[in-house]
């Protein structure tokens, strides 16, 4: 479980290592740099000890970022969705995340696509999802049909990301 | 008077409606549609909608804005800053459809509205002026021969202008026919007017100005000065109360000066005369602003009176309601202007879903806001969300304070110059008073010192856009995280 974030030009990489105790691993480039912290999971605002001190935080997730407020600045970072992250995170997981029922299919076996190209729309909890594909690529698998109903963590799709992509 | 329409927006709407309900007059909103639920429009009694249009046709419409006064029977105006607050016409359309319109007379608005003739009118009244040339005749060799007589750097400003449009620093002879030209367009483009005046370029003046307030038959008062030299491209953003440049016999000449300035137009309501104060101590009569100024809070601060009370107390007819022996200054406050703009992006104007917000709270601080949790920030309007006043015993009681509430300040989901305006508190020759109008180009600011890593780290403490943790409980299923990767709610 890692968090991508991005500001200016650093890419970091957040790790939660240990849940009791709290232990998360920041990683930005070479350098790795560990936090414990007596926070519990969701704790959105409270303080930390940093260098010897107690100073207050506040964290607010949103659509592309997270903002975080600590010893009374701001820093805002990005969610990184760049190219390799997305890559990174490809690893075949095109699964169905709750029950629900396939509306379209808009890609055949094989099919060549585009990056943002729909390859299926599925309606869950009366709300319809998109699925498409996160760089250009291929779908060399396909496991659904128009109509059918799907269980949650149904692997609907094998996608092999185009290799200089 | 029992009700009172506020033609403004923001802040500004909130503060003015506050003080009209403290002295039992009902208010009336005007909002666009994009203000619909914005605090100040929820605050008042009556709400007017003016429609999606852009400013010009929703704020600054005089028609709009008297229609609403008409058919909610108000009684009164109060225009804030900005908009229509210093809009002569609009003032004399209110008189004349017999409203009150609780600022200065509008033949003073007029006056003071053009800068070369406010300038000659302060020169014959004996108030200091900056050497300079703000004649009518604009023939081009005619300029040139006055820049020479009053030296170099010289400023060519437009005459009816204002935010530094039209305005050039001309630093030596040979580059002012092609300054000249320049500005001269730029003040026709920005103000349907081409002429300039000349002024003698001070190198790293002070902006000082003075509160006064006049009752109309040629009495007038002050209450102390404020400086406002921290500004960005003539922008203010930090002003204080009193002035650290400021002795004792220096503020009282200048006090004097700017009373007599309002006195001589037989001001009435509440008016500031702008000074330019030399490293010298010599200081030069800038313009008079005929409205209530957005850093009025830290003359309240440290005079004790709510000046949008003696406003409507004027408007009312009731004349100045404090003798000047009864004014005096106490303790020291300053004010942050807090925008919505990114000062690590050129400070771009930002918008966004204000998705946290934590005002700061203690004895001595105040914060007048017109937004708040949920508050969507546009593209329509000036980006000041917010201004934020501390008040001490002394300078460095109310700077330190100051540097405390806005690290208390909690805004997310749109950037703010929060993190600047603290490191330019927090910087010695701020410590030290050496505020002039250059601060900002004298000096590097340092930008956000927060810890990266430990902030990074604590991203993993939010929340899921769905209220989902980001670490769900059962470390065997993926967490909405990853799972939102690839999927999208069909918005």
């Amino acid at each position: 479980m890692k968090l991508k974030l991005k500001r200016g030009g650093e890419h970091l990489t957040v790790a939660l290592r240990q849940r009791e105790p709290l232990c998360i691993e920041v990683t930005n480039g070479e350098m790795v740099r560990q936090f414990s912290w007596p926070l519990r999971d969701g704790d959105t605002a409270g303080r930390v000890e940093l260098d010897g001190r107690f100073v207050t935080f506040w964290v607010t997730e949103t659509r592309d970022r997270f903002w975080v407020t600590l010893d009374g600045e701001t820093i805002v970072f990005e969610k990184d969705r760049g190219r390799q992250a997305v890559a990174d995170e490809l690893s075949n997981d095109f699964t169905a995340p709750m029950p629900g029922r396939i509306v379209q299919v808009a890609v055949v076996e094989g099919a060549v696509v585009r990056a943002g190209d729909v390859l299926v729309v599925m309606e869950a909890m009366k709300m319809e999802h998109r699925i498409e594909a996160p760089t250009a690529g291929k779908v060399t698998a396909l496991r659904c049909k128009e109509g059918e109903l799907v269980e949650q963590g149904y692997a609907l799709l094998d996608f092999e990301a185009e290799a200089n992509s | 008077m029992k009700k009172v329409l506020v033609a403004n927006r923001g802040e500004i709407a909130l503060r003015v409606m506050r003080t009209c309900r403290e002295m039992g007059l009902s208010v009336v909103a005007v909002a666009s549609e994009y203000d619909r639920s914005a605090p100040f429009a929820k605050f008042a009694d009556e709400l007017v909608l003016l429609g999606s249009g852009p400013t010009l046709s929703t704020y600054l419409d005089q028609d709009l804005i008297l229609n609403a006064a008409r058919a909610t029977r108000a009684d009164a105006i109060h225009p804030g800053y900005g908009f229509l607050s210093e809009n002569a016409a609009f003032a004399r359309r209110t008189e004349e459809a017999g409203l009150t319109f609780i600022g200065p007379r509008w033949q003073t608005m007029e006056l003071m509205g053009l800068k070369r003739e406010a300038k000659l009118h302060m020169e014959a009244a004996g108030v200091p002026v900056v050497p300079g040339y703000s004649g009518s005749d604009q023939d081009v060799a005619t300029l040139t021969r006055e820049a020479e007589r009053i030296g170099f750097p010289i400023l060519v400003k437009a005459s009816a202008g204002g935010g530094g449009k039209g305005m050039r620093v001309v630093h030596e002879a040979s580059a002012f026919a092609a300054e000249l030209q320049t500005a001269k367009r730029e003040a026709s483009a920005a103000f349907g007017n081409d002429a300039v005046i000349l002024e003698r370029y001070l190198a790293d003046p002070r902006h000082v100005e003075f509160q006064v307030f006049g009752d109309g038959t040629g009495r007038a008062i002050h209450l102390f000065e404020r400086e406002c030299s921290i500004q960005r491209r003539h922008q203010k953003i930090i002003e204080e109360a009193p002035s650290p440049a400021l002795n004792k016999a220096l503020r009282q000449r200048m006090a004097e000066a700017a009373v007599r300035a309002a006195e001589s137009v037989n001001y009435l309501n509440a008016g500031t005369i702008e000074f330019l104060v030399d490293a010298d101590g010599s200081f030069y009569f800038l313009e008079m602003n005929t409205r209530l100024q957005v850093e009025h809070p830290i003359t309240e601060m440290i005079t004790g009176f709510d000046l949008v009370r003696w406003q409507i107390e004027i408007a009312k007819g009731n004349g100045l309601p404090q003798d000047p022996s009864q004014i005096t200054c106490r303790g020291h406050a300053i004010e942050c202007r807090i925008y919505a703009e990114d000062p690590a992006n050129s400070f771009l104007p930002q918008t966004g879903y204000v998705a946290r917000y934590v005002e700061p709270k203690g004895w001595g601080v105040r914060m007048d806001s017109g937004i708040e949790q949920g508050s969507e920030v546009g593209v329509h309007y000036d980006p000041l969300l917010a201004k934020l006043i501390a008040f001490g015993a002394s300078r460095e009681e109310a700077r330190s304070k100051m540097i405390h509430a806005l690290g208390e300040t909690v805004i997310h989901g749109v950037k703010t110059n929060i993190s600047f305006l603290r490191h330019v508190l927090a910087h010695a020759a701020f410590e030290a008073g050496e505020t002039t109008t250059h601060f900002l180009q004298r000096h590097d600011i340092p930008s956000n010192t927060a810890d990266t890593w430990c902030a990074a780290a604590l991203t993993a403490m939010g929340q899921g856009e769905h209220g989902a943790h980001v670490f769900s409980s059962e470390t065997s299923q993926p967490g909405p995280w990853e799972r939102m990767g690839q999927w999208r709610l069909n918005a």
